[in-house]
């Protein structure tokens, strides 16, 4: 697998790995109903705990994004994400309230980045939006 | 979500005085089935000590100790008969051992490359480091204690002990006690850790709290005359012209939001990975 | 494990079998010769038998004093090997207790002592019989070999703990040396009257299979009192 991290970020290491297989997922490198790698697998692969591997699994379960079938393999969900609308809505906010908070000390003009978000927008839906799979980061 | 977890090492108020030197006081810890345990510290911060005091090697004169199954020890010296060819202390330890995994231990030679017939004494350090930790391996503990676990190894032996470590982690109910002057090399497996200064445990707890709650914050007010409260959690200060340092390991959340709200003209909160988390713990003691 | 840990320090110390053997058994093939052409004067007179010979050149000097020697050597280096205390970390961490390692230690070397008086005065005692010389001992070979085991382990015990104590190996030897050299002096100066020496000495207590009892006893007792102190210090600072 694809997952790489850094056991000295300030992002805790169940987090990144979180992020990368979303991330993954998100464009295309792993498609519904791909195998990933077992816990034991990926803990070999990039030599990480496999507590935190397992914590990682079992967060990407919960939220619907991986299932596990027991004695064949864990695989990215094909069917739709279980997560609620109101999740949904909150993770969006949040990421909002960061994009904002940056603005702020970059003081950004904030015309300006009301256009920036418009044709960034435009870039993404042309692409496929939320049915998309390669999406330009 | 609440796992009932078994408790593989339990150390309850742990003191040893040598001498009349204290070199360890109130030291209560906890290492759980299945986890990867850290002792971090500076060189005589009592490390390796309290190691040899849950190994049984030291004798404690205050508290108590709990152990749940079998120990493994790993000395930081690596001593070994240096007269000996491998297979020779093979067959020792193999006499001497109540338990003996001969497949794994075969398995393991395989594959850290070491010929039966090299004398101990000849091989480099890493390759007599690595067959130090197999041949205790194959002893089948439950508990494994190794004292500088990456000391002097090169960068291959460091790969090669990682996976065999993690291997010994794989079934879930081993556990795993790391003691180590530096955290880098191991922060990708330790689950918790526990900071030794002086003898005295000064933090215990996982590795995510401690990334969470740790945090510097720079800022330049517009003010010089400025007073940064001493509020709880913030531990450090440091003026630098018209810049100041804040750090914190606590409450980071309202003490940022608190310190924004100060006129200023930079504002930057800078996170910290566990390394740099460690080095602040250490500093921290130098502050109080 | 007892077995593989006693395997291995007999491995270790062979050599201070083969040693003191083999000077031992060039003095007791030599007994005859020595005897015969050496001390003619001796040997024609009828005062000074074989047997008496056989005491003083067998028994005297080459076991008993060689061998308060030897046994200081045996024991300065009771930790063998192990004498870093790294090794001994090693041999702890296999789950071996302290008083296994050191129960090893004394058991083979007490061995050792005594394999090496039994090979050697067996060995005698054939080169003395087969020898043309009458050889009459009117004291009995075994209760002396018994009582010579039994004080040269109490010296063995003896230096051996005050290695320990003294962590230093030329110490522990030095500091033995000195004990047999004060119990000489006291033995001198009290004109025979003290001193363990002089049941080595005095042929008379085994005549007619007698066998000093109560020294070997104060002996036995004593050594018991060194084993746990031995063991004791060896727990508390190694």
């Amino acid at each position: 697998m694809f997952v790489h991290v850094d056991a000295n970020s300030h992002v805790p290491i169940y987090h990144q790995i979180i992020q990368q297989i979303k991330s993954a997922a998100a464009t295309g490198l792993l498609a519904p109903g791909d195998k990933l790698l077992s816990v034991r697998e990926l803990s070999r692969q990039i030599g990480i705990n496999p507590n935190t591997i397992a914590r990682a699994y079992q967060e990407l379960e919960r939220d619907g994004i991986i299932e596990t079938i027991r004695g064949v393999g864990t695989f990215l969900s094909s069917t739709p994400i279980r997560i609620s609308n109101e999740d949904k809505k909150e993770r969006v906010k949040k990421i909002l309230k960061e994009l904002f908070t940056e603005a702020y000390h970059l003081q950004y003009d904030e015309d300006e980045l009301y256009r920036v978000f418009q044709e960034e927008f435009d870039k993404w839906k042309s692409h496929g939006g939320s049915e998309g799979k390669d999406v330009e980061s | 979500m609440l796992k009932a977890r078994n408790v593989a090492v339990a150390l309850e108020e742990i003191g040893i005085q040598k001498k009349g030197r204290t070199i360890l006081k109130d030291i209560s810890l906890e290492v759980y089935e299945g986890e990867v345990f850290a002792l971090l510290g500076l060189e005589g911060s009592g490390k390796t000590n309290l190691l040899k005091a849950i190994m049984g090697l030291n004798q404690i004169t205050e508290g108590i100790k709990a152990v749940s199954s079998q120990l493994g020890y790993v000395s930081e010296t690596r001593a070994l008969y240096d007269r000996m060819t491998v297979s020779e202390i093979e067959a020792l330890c193999k006499g001497l051992s109540r338990e003996w995994n001969q497949s794994l231990f075969s398995e393991l030679l395989n594959k850290i490359m070491i010929d039966g017939k090299s004398i101990v004494g000849s091989l480099s350090k890493s390759k007599k480091s690595l067959l130090y930790i197999t041949l205790t391996l194959a002893t089948n503990p439950r508990i494994l204690l190794i004292d500088e676990p990456m000391e002097g190894l090169d960068d291959l032996t460091k790969e090669t002990l990682m996976s065999l470590l993690l291997s010994f982690m794989e079934d879930g109910k081993n556990s795993l006690i790391l003691a180590s002057r530096t955290i880098v090399e191991i922060a990708g497996i330790i689950d918790r850790f526990g900071v030794l200064n002086k003898g005295k445990l000064i933090y215990n707890g996982s590795v995510d709290d401690a990334i969470a709650n740790y945090c510097r914050v720079r800022i330049v007010p517009k003010k010089l005359d400025v007073e940064i409260p001493n509020l709880n959690g913030i531990y450090g200060l440091e003026r630098d012209g018209r810049s100041i340092l804040v750090r914190i390991n606590q409450d980071k959340e309202e003490i940022i939001d608190y310190l924004r709200k100060i006129p200023h003209d930079f504002f930057d909160v800078i996170p910290l990975g566990i390394n740099d988390v460690y080095k602040e713990m250490l500093r921290e003691e130098m502050y109080l | 494990m007892m077995l593989t840990l006693l395997k291995k320090e007999l491995k270790e110390r062979r050599w201070y079998f083969v040693i003191p053997s083999g000077f031992l058994l060039v003095a007791a093939l030599s007994l005859p010769y020595m005897y015969r052409n050496l001390f003619p004067i001796l040997y024609l007179s009828n005062n000074f038998t074989f047997a008496d010979f056989v005491w003083g050149s067998w028994w005297g000097q080459p076991v008993w004093q060689m061998g308060y020697v030897f046994v200081f050597f045996l024991g300065s280096n009771i930790l063998g090997k192990e004498r870093e205390s790294g090794i001994l970390e090693f041999l702890l961490s296999r789950n071996i207790s302290k008083g296994k390692v050191l129960a090893s230690k004394i058991i083979v070397d007490l061995s050792i002592i005594a394999a090496v008086i039994v090979l050697t005065t067996i060995v005698m005692l054939i080169s003395v019989n087969y020898s043309s010389i009458e050889y009459n001992n009117n004291y009995s070979n075994l209760n002396v070999a018994i009582f010579l085991w039994i004080a040269l382990c109490g010296a063995y015990l003896f230096c051996g703990l005050l290695t320990l104590l003294t962590r230093a190996r030329w110490k522990g030897f030095t500091l033995g040396l000195l004990w047999v050299v004060i119990d000489l002096i006291i033995y001198t100066y009290s004109q025979g009257t003290f001193s363990l020496t002089r049941y080595m000495i005095d042929s008379s207590i085994y005549m007619n299979n007698g066998f000093p009892l109560i020294p070997a006893i104060v002996v036995v007792v004593a050594g018991g009192g060194i084993i746990k102190l031995t063991y004791d210090i060896f727990s508390k600072y190694y």
